[in-house]
């Protein structure tokens, strides 16, 4: 219950809430943004603390898609972004890079083949667009899994 | 084996300090979306979704 009233005033403070111009607004992200700092103390476990921890994760997945969909691109392609650089940082890892290479290695690759994609995909609007990014998906996919026999790779992804 | 990194001294195998990283990189994060919204660039991105071509 307290999760959900603080993932919906981050909520709130990820964006949505920005035409209103109560101060109300502003006093309740302050006391949101107390609650969030103060929260490993009066958590009740270790388990509430990792949960949120993963909020938090989302909430900046959260950010990021907002920004990508409301504005010019779609789902898809803001999500693939995302897929890649996940990827990239697995791959790069257990290539024996350490934490920090592979994170910014993954970015740097994430960049350049959205980039390429976005050259691809933003000549055609519409139905053309879904299919150019429908198919750019799939290959990702498809590279991604290619050789592993676990049952994810079996599975529709996209 | 990988281990979980310690960045500037943060143990993130403690559930805290792995919560205080996510919250600090979350409220970087948070920032860096406002102040691209607020850019020129942010508003173009705006004019360009409020009037989409066709």
């Amino acid at each position: 219950m307290l999760l959900v009233l603080i993932f919906r005033r981050r909520a709130c403070s990820a964006g949505t809430c920005h035409e209103r111009t109560f101060d109300y607004a502003h006093v309740a992200l302050a006391v949101a943004f107390a609650a969030l700092v103060t929260l490993p103390f009066w958590m009740p476990g270790i388990y509430y603390i990792n949960v949120s921890s993963q909020v938090l994760f989302y909430a900046i997945f959260a950010l990021g898609l907002n920004i990508l969909s409301d504005t010019a691109a779609s789902f898809r392609s803001s999500r693939r972004a995302v897929r890649i650089t996940a990827y990239a940082t697995a791959y790069l890892l257990s290539m024996g890079f350490g934490h920090t290479a592979a994170i910014v290695g993954a970015l740097v690759i994430s960049l350049g083949c959205t980039a390429i994609f976005a050259a691809l995909a933003l000549r055609a609007t519409g139905i053309g667009f879904i299919m150019i990014t429908l198919a750019l998906g799939q290959i990702i996919w498809g590279l991604a899994t290619a050789g592993s026999a676990s049952p994810a790779a079996t599975t529709a992804s996209t | 084996m990988k281990t979980r990194p310690a960045p500037f001294g943060v143990d993130l195998g403690e559930p805290s300090g792995f919560y205080y990283t996510s919250l600090v990189i979350f409220v970087i994060a948070v920032v860096v979306v406002a102040i691209f919204v607020r850019s020129p660039f942010g508003a173009a991105l705006k004019g360009t979704r409020d009037q989409r071509a066709a």
